[in-house]
């Protein structure tokens, strides 16, 4: 074979090469079938709260998208002063100046949709409550303070201050209950008491609020309240007062408690 | 008549005039007659005795050229008239008859001239004229026929002739034909794409989970591919999906581009599936064709219209042509999966779909009983399976009271891992246990062993208790890799899965036919919203509220 046609051959094959580097791609397969699944889609559901005290305005928890379903700006539960000893452990009947009521209506649900009614939740969760900070003071102009601390006797007074454990919290508190009621009319009560529990109807009982701030002041230690269902209300009543055998060491103090309603999957 | 130039050919060649044309000088030259050719031209040669050597070489060459040119011709008549070189009979005939005449002149030519030379012209000038020799003028004559006769002859001479003939010989193709079933649903066949390539976009979507919440088990449904083709395909791939969709409107070949139309349903896609940008290259194909747009503008999930560069049509796309952007799934913003807000909440942005990356996908095979982790949470264990969870109900719970044993049960829609925390609850009740074996999807009995009280009491659990694995969901929770938006973004086409067949739990083999005619594959999908194992507040997961993700799945076979 001569030098030139083995040129040329090698010609050839540089030419094949290089036109198959550019047309060359993907698969060879000359037959083939494929099947897609468009349109496969999950869904999250959600879960909002709506917060209301005493019959007022809804406080929604998805009100500001920044702090993602959380609102710490809700009503406050009642600003009550010259409470003094209760008489009797059965809760009066309000309007009442000798004891503090709250009644909340929680609500899962959220913002209204361009002004339609609240939207609903779409799935069940578990409602709990918690209390993060119970801050004892002495009360501004009182002209005697007993020096007990009205939320964990055991614990100093002060902002933020917040129990080891319920230990910190001997005898000697406010009294404090939740009972939850059929209907938005408060007038007939479940028949069992959330708090402290108990099988019928909520009285007030000693030691209670140190009891539960102790067992109950942060986001990991909540007394659940059960479950609610999506789009459900329910209604509770929140009760404090001077206890019946209360000490001098209370006069004059002032308790300022928030509670953390919360509701989860 | 006057005389011509002897016209004489040796054996070695054509017209030379080498001294050996002498008889005396070569007397071994394969020469048999000396022939002078009667002429009838009008440059006839009037000098009787010897010319010039110049001279009569000129002349010399003519009258070869001549004779040559004859003897070609002749022959070339004689050759169509034998073969199949002239389809018209008549002309057969008279192609043959000039032939014949032609050669009957010739041989009377040659006889007159054989006659005269020998008579009178050899003597007085041999070394000037040349002699035609008669057998030369012969081999010629059948060389220039065999030349002719190769070129412009057809058929065989032959007599005696034997044919046979194998007719209808036929060469057919194979098909590769796909069957996809979901569930119980109605098969869809690759075959009746609309696309026209054998590519159905239009199959059944795999689930629809409404209302779901992290953590919890949604579901899975059951896939099952076969090959109803006559091939058997030696590949067999799983991918995800460019962002994609559906053309609406037929694109007519050398149209003027500026969009591209896409259904909004019922072919596929709702709108485009995913998310186009602009400037990304937009593959539309139909048949064999396919064409590449370039994005003018962008365009959002849902989206029927894509705005592109103005660009002609080379082909016809017809409806149903499938729409692909090569450029997507190159990040959580532009995947085949895309969130969408079924409710404003105002926390719940759909901003880089945090619901596809929030939801672990898994597919898991278990044809013939053979378990392998395809892609999730468990992809490629050594069991052979994906983390899936499961939500199931003992069939009966002895006194009430949840202790270790076996239990009967609904057939589980995931699996359990041996040593897996499996609770269960009943209302507030809430009992765990260790899992004593590997359980997989289908499976109707588990064992458990020692059990410890969680919450409530270990008392009145029956028939409606819900057993969950919660060592499969935790570690859902801590898988970042296997979620749909990472299943887009590294097992599209680039990177595709090839399904190479299953051969016991957790193991495949790394060659062989993927899928053979006729045979088929079963595979469970699921997808889970991931729960978050940080610990509170960390763990929320409220912004993935009220979302809804959206995305295809591919199935693939090759030959």
């Amino acid at each position: 074979m001569s030098s030139r046609t083995i040129k040329k051959l090698l010609l050839s094959l540089i030419v094949v090469g290089v036109l198959a580097s550019f047309t060359a791609r993907g698969t060879f397969a000359v037959l083939n079938g494929s099947t897609n699944h468009p349109g496969s889609s999950i869904s999250s559901g959600s879960i909002l709260m709506a917060n209301s005290v005493g019959g007022g305005s809804n406080c929604y928890s998805d009100l500001t998208a920044a702090n993602k379903n959380v609102n710490s700006s809700c009503t406050q539960l009642f600003s009550t002063g010259l409470l003094y000893p209760i008489t009797t452990s059965s809760p009066p009947t309000p309007p009442q100046t000798t004891v503090a009521y709250a009644d909340m209506t929680i609500s899962s649900a959220g913002l209204p949709l361009a002004g339609g009614n609240p939207t609903s939740s779409t799935l069940p969760a578990t409602l709990m409550v918690a209390m993060p900070n119970c801050d004892a003071s002495n009360t501004t102009g009182a002209g005697f303070t007993g020096g007990t601390n009205p939320c964990c006797p055991g614990d100093a007074f002060g902002a933020g201050v917040l129990p080891g454990s319920v230990a910190n919290c001997p005898t000697g508190s406010l009294d404090f209950f939740i009972q939850e009621y059929t209907s938005s009319a408060f007038t007939t009560p479940t028949s069992s008491c959330l708090y402290p529990v108990q099988a019928s109807a909520c009285t007030f009982q000693s030691d209670t609020l140190g009891n539960f701030f102790g067992n109950y002041h942060d986001t990991t230690h909540y007394l659940s309240l059960g479950t609610i269902a999506a789009g459900a209300t329910r209604y509770f009543r929140i009760g404090v007062a001077e206890p019946i055998d209360a000490s001098n060491n209370l006069q004059g103090e002032t308790a300022t408690l928030s509670l953390y309603w919360h509701m989860e999957q | 008549m006057t005389r011509l130039q002897t016209l004489k050919l040796n054996m070695s060649s054509v017209g030379t005039t080498a001294a050996s044309t002498s008889p005396a000088a070569a007397p071994a030259q394969a020469e048999i007659e000396a022939v002078e050719i009667p002429a009838v031209a009008a440059e006839l040669q009037t000098q009787p005795g010897p010319t010039q050597p110049g001279k009569a070489r000129v002349r010399a060459g003519k009258w070869r050229l001549v004779g040559i040119v004859a003897l070609a011709l002749l022959a070339t008549l004689a050759a169509a008239a034998a073969g199949d070189a002239l389809n018209s009979g008549v002309l057969r005939d008279l192609a043959a008859g000039a032939a014949a005449f032609g050669a009957a002149g010739i041989l009377a030519a040659v006889s007159i001239a054989y006659k005269r030379t020998r008579v009178a012209t050899r003597p007085t000038a041999p070394a000037a004229r040349k002699r035609f020799s008669t057998s030369k003028a012969i081999l010629v004559l059948m060389m220039v026929i065999g030349v002719v006769a190769y070129f412009g002859g057809a058929g065989t001479f032959a007599g005696f002739t034997a044919q046979t003939t194998n007719a209808n010989s036929t060469l057919g193709s194979g098909s590769l034909l796909m069957q996809n079933t979901v569930n119980a649903n109605p098969v869809c066949e690759s075959k009746l794409g609309e696309s026209n390539n054998n590519v159905n976009a239009n199959c059944t979507a795999l689930f629809s989970f409404s209302n779901q919440e992290p953590g919890v088990y949604s579901g899975v449904s059951t896939v099952t591919i076969k090959n109803s083709g006559t091939l058997n395909a030696s590949t067999m791939y799983l991918w995800a999906p460019y962002a994609n969709g559906v053309l609406s409107t037929t694109i007519n070949s050398g149209a003027n581009v500026t969009s591209l139309s896409l259904y909004a349903s019922g072919h596929g896609p709702a709108g485009l599936e995913g998310t186009v940008n602009s400037g990304d290259h937009l593959l539309v194909t139909y048949g064999g064709n396919s064409q590449t747009f370039v994005a003018s503008a962008g365009a959002a999930p849902g989206a029927t219209s894509i705005t592109v560069n103005a660009l002609a049509a080379t082909a016809t796309f017809q409806t149903g042509a499938t729409v692909e952007d090569l450029d997507s799934n190159t990040s959580a913003a532009n995947t085949d999966c895309y969130d969408t807000q079924l409710v404003n909440l105002g926390f719940n942005s759909t901003t880089n779909n945090p619901l596809c990356s929030g939801s672990v996908l898994f597919v898991q095979e278990t044809t013939g009983g053979f378990n392998y982790c395809w892609w999730g949470s468990g992809a490629g264990s050594a069991n052979g399976q994906c983390d899936a969870p499961i939500s199931t109900n003992p069939s009966s719970v002895s006194g009430g009271v949840v202790a270790a044993g076996s239990y009967t049960v609904t057939a589980l829609t995931g699996n359990i891992k041996s040593g897996d925390t499996l609770q269960f609850a009943q209302g507030a009740n809430k009992v765990t246990c260790p899992a004593s074996s590997d359980y997989y999807y289908g499976a109707t009995s588990i064992t458990v062993g020692a059990c410890t009280l969680v919450s409530g009491a270990n008392s009145g659990f029956n028939s409606t208790a819900v057993i969950t694995d919660t060592s499969s969901l935790t570690r859902i929770g801590s898988d970042t890799t296997h979620n749909i938006s990472k299943f887009d973004q590294t097992a599209g086409y680039a990177n595709k899965i090839e399904l190479t067949p299953v051969t016991a739990n957790g193991v495949k083999t790394p060659n062989g036919t993927d899928l053979a005619s006729n045979a088929t594959r079963t595979f469970v999908v699921g997808v889970v919203i991931a729960p978050s194992n940080a610990a509170p507040p960390a763990n929320a997961q409220n912004q993935l509220q009220q979302l809804k993700s959206t995305f295809g799945l591919v199935w693939h076979i090759d030959q």
